[in-house]
């Protein structure tokens, strides 16, 4: 038996498992920097609110290999930042993450799959209702991927108390949205128009906003999205980003 | 795809396949394996692994019958680093494991990564990556990639990848591994320094070595987090960080900044990469753990025992997923008292700009002669056993794991962390102390196992509440059985066979059935509460019960993993379950489902004492 053949082709990609804490803010992510609301919106060249309609695990020959790759296709709803079509759908590196099946290889509850799996990576499903902030794409255009891995997904959730407001929440529970420092991947300090991590204020008081979207900031845990979706046009206005809109015919794009 | 579970019958078909082990994992310990088999360690394969386009090696057994361990190296550069200083850290990092003395695991730099097609050295790019962690294509290189200027890893903050490529084909042992680092973090204006990368990447090459987990012991403290328990007389970020952050564990999984007015930040040192850049005695030991020399067992001792908690109705309930910390106390009492200094005098720093340890000193001894363990380890149910320990005198304490540290950053076998009634609790015969203070040394020996070293949770009302009997049925959230008044118990049996309303949805196609629904109150603003399966003593029958805790929902059909209302489950590969959480007031629905089999379960709902 040719050896090769002897083994097994499991694979899995965990992010490294270590997290760049903002000071003081412990919060996490595995490897990947804390991003505050104006980074991740500067960072994001597509911002969105939409609901996921399909999710296809498969595998692209991409940069002379055969990676593992899901593809995410969304009814966009709204684009705060960039241009879509209406349904649309982007490729990211690796397969949706699921728990371990009993007698399966583990790590820390979740399966080691056969595949790619991005640790780390926001785990939704055909049905949710999310806002994205999705990186430029990479590797010629074939990949990307939310902000910060799941800091850039916002699952929106309705208040279940009959009053229909909905709210937005990410892995993180939105820690840090407004307190993480500019970690440098496109903004430092002093960057900031509209968030300021270490003011009293965090959110300035110079940039016109309603008062529903300026008391975000107070908040702890899930936003209402109305507020949150105002803030983060605000952001990209006052960085001179033009309005996001779903562009073409309706048909599928990327 | 998650597919609907709207469909009843498709439902008993994913019920079946309701495979979720939140806490398959159980016998991890903290700082130990990362990845588990049904409880057993995945280690380095024992044997030579050869492979390949190449026909390259990654793992040969020396003549002492050492597994060395072959990385390939990339021959690019790495953000501002030249390659040969790139190689240089890769080296340098990997000398730090390789040189643990009690472990026998040794890493090689077998040279340039080559090209499967050419076989020729190669510069790893977001051109030709893919070649190297092809999906089904492995190239056995374990290769160590510089990603330059982030082009592989997007720019979306990820400072870098590890990951496995493959196992042996029962997934019994690891066979090739490969690290990427993203060189764009250390490119001017450059969020991190070189040597504070380089202690980024010396705790994920930890995740590589071992592969190890994640550890919790300084850390905490050092962050001045809420779930730790911060010594008397320290009152701000700064003082513990100063005192504490060099003394951080390698792969503690968070990395954070010095705050504003740290005498260590103020030197040079800003964050905490410069501290994990040498590695500590706990991630010494738990490769060592995993890799033991002869040496190893016969000149160190161990700590055994476990934790456990009295159940309302008497009995002890072992609690895996606790974390377990000895620290030695004979030089001077843990904590240390404020003003101590890690660094008397400045740190010296290498060529590298790593600073040196602190100094051995008594008073902060029980920082640096520490280790640690997770309960649920290869010892049994609720146990733990502390390796590695140089003879002396301890103090052992058991903690609460830091909530944020699941998924990706996640320290030993749980999906999510307990919640205690108290953070903390120290070893002392008769009756566990909640003073740090109060405690009973227990005493280690060269070569020998310390038993018995048991530790219970306090806190928890373990009033004994009249034993109710299961509803005949309760099968919907409108007929679900009040348990009344905290603390509850109740009897009950569930069976595959038995009818279920309720489907809980995983994800991913995968769901479970209820065929149990309890629902209870709680007041407080805060309450601390622990929800416990077990099966009922004397009684036959045999299967797997799991436990779900969740919010009224709005579909009254299905229950949704993960979304914000539905906080916890516990679905081990037993009908032993523990869910320990803090809620607010409210309403709370309790499912048991029967994966297989039929079990005769006891029911215990405890809150913590006011």
């Amino acid at each position: 038996m040719n050896s090769s053949l002897r083994h097994a082709w499991g694979a899995v990609l965990l992010t490294a498992a270590l997290t760049l804490a903002a000071w003081h803010t412990v919060d996490a992510h595995h490897a990947v920097l804390r991003f505050n609301l104006e980074e991740m919106t500067v960072t994001a060249d597509r911002v969105f609110v939409g609901a996921c309609v399909g999710i296809e695990p498969t595998s692209e020959l991409i940069a002379g290999g055969d990676l593992a790759v899901t593809r995410y296709t969304f009814d966009v709803e709204q684009v705060l930042k960039g241009e879509l079509p209406a349904r649309f759908t982007f490729t990211q590196l690796g397969h949706p993450a699921r728990a371990a099946l009993k007698g399966e290889l583990s790590s820390h509850g979740q399966a080691v799959q056969r595949g790619l799996v991005l640790h780390g990576a926001a785990e939704f499903g055909v049905g949710d209702r999310l806002m994205l902030f999705l990186i430029p794409s990479y590797q010629n255009g074939r990949l990307t991927y939310p902000v910060g891995l799941d800091q850039g997904a916002f699952m929106l959730e309705t208040a279940t108390d009959g009053g229909g407001q909905v709210f937005a929440r990410n892995d993180l529970n939105n820690l840090g949205l407004f307190t993480a420092p500019f970690n440098g991947t496109r903004m430092t300090d002093g960057d900031g128009k509209v968030v300021h991590p270490e003011d009293a204020d965090t959110i300035s008081r110079s940039v016109q906003l309603s008062d529903a979207a300026r008391s975000l900031a107070d908040k702890r845990g899930a936003l209402p999205l109305g507020p949150l979706m105002e803030l983060v046009q605000k952001i990209h206005e006052e960085h001179g980003g033009p309005k996001g809109r779903i562009v073409g015919n309706g048909k599928e794009g990327r | 795809m998650r597919k609907s579970l709207s469909n009843r019958s498709a439902t008993r078909i994913l019920a079946a396949a309701a495979l979720i082990v939140a806490a398959a994992a159980w016998r991890v310990e903290a700082g130990g394996p990362l990845f588990v088999l049904n409880g057993v360690p995945i280690l380095w394969a024992n044997r030579v692994v050869t492979g390949g386009p190449l026909n390259s090696t990654t793992v040969t057994i020396d003549a002492q019958g050492r597994r060395n361990v072959i990385y390939h190296v990339d021959q690019g550069t790495l953000g501002p680093l030249s390659n040969a200083q790139a190689v240089h850290f890769t080296e340098r990092i990997f000398s730090e494991f390789s040189n643990i003395e009690t472990s026998s695991i040794k890493f090689i730099n077998g040279g340039p990564i080559r090209d499967p097609d050419t076989g020729l050295p190669v510069d790893v790019k977001a051109t030709n990556v893919g070649k190297f962690l092809s999906f089904g294509h492995p190239t056995f290189q374990n290769p160590i990639v510089f990603d330059t200027d982030g082009s592989i890893t997007g720019g979306g903050g990820v400072l870098g990848f590890f990951g496995a490529l493959s196992f042996e084909p029962d997934f019994s042992a690891l066979t090739e591994s490969f690290v990427v680092l993203n060189g764009a973090v250390i490119t001017p204006p450059a969020l991190l320094s070189p040597t504070s990368f380089l202690g980024v990447f010396q705790h994920e090459f930890g995740h590589f070595a071992g592969p190890l987990d994640h550890e919790q012991i300084n850390g905490n403290i050092a962050l001045f987090r809420g779930e730790a328990v911060i010594p008397a007389g320290f009152t701000n970020f700064v003082q513990t960080f100063d005192l504490f952050a060099p003394f951080l564990e390698t792969t503690y999984p968070f990395f954070f900044r010095a705050p504003s007015g740290s005498v260590l930040r103020a030197s040079g040192f800003p964050d905490t990469g410069y501290f994990i850049a040498t590695l500590d005695m706990d991630t010494k030991n738990a490769l060592s753990n995993l890799y033991p020399t002869g040496a190893y067992r016969a000149t160190t001792g161990s700590i055994e025992g476990q934790v456990f908690f009295t159940s309302s109705g008497g009995g002890k309930i072992p609690v895996n997923g606790i974390n377990v910390v000895a620290r030695r106390i004979d030089r001077a009492p843990y904590p240390p008292p404020l003003g101590t200094q890690a660094f008397p005098t400045p740190p010296t720093l290498d060529a590298d700009g790593v600073p040196s340890v602190p100094p051995a000193q008594a008073a902060t001894d029980s920082l640096a002669t520490v280790s640690s363990a997770v309960t649920g380890l290869d010892f049994g149910a609720g146990t733990y056993r502390i390796q590695g320990l140089p003879p002396g005198q301890y103090e052992v304490m058991l903690q609460q794991i830091l909530g944020p540290a699941t998924g990706g950053s996640g320290i030993g076998p749980l999906s999510f962390q307990l919640v205690l009634p108290f953070r903390e609790e120290y070893f002392r015969e008769e009756v566990t102390s909640n003073i740090v203070s109060d405690f009973t040394p227990v005493t280690v020996r060269a070569g020998r196992v310390t038993a018995n070293i048991n530790l219970e949770i306090n806190g928890l009302d373990t009033g004994e509440p009249e034993r109710a009997k299961e509803d005949p049925s309760h099968l919907t959230l409108a007929t679900a059985q009040d348990l009344g008044p905290l603390p509850a118990r109740v009897a009950g049996s569930a069976s595959v066979e038995d009818p279920f309303h309720l489907i809980v949805d995983f994800g991913g196609g995968a769901g479970e059935g209820i065929q149990d629904l309890y629902k209870f109150q709680t007041t407080r603003p805060v309450t601390i509460v622990w929800m416990s399966l077990e099966p009922q003593k004397g009684k036959s029958g045999a299967g797997d019960l799991d436990l779900f805790l969740f919010r009224p929902t709005a579909n009254p059909d299905v229950v949704k993993l993960g979304s914000a209302g539905n906080p916890r489950f516990s679905a081990t590969g037993t009908s032993h379950e523990l869910i320990a959480v803090a809620l607010g007031p409210g309403t709370w629905f309790l499912g048991v489902g029967a994966f297989d089999g039929a079990v005769d379960y006891e029911l215990r709902v405890i809150q913590n004492i006011q």
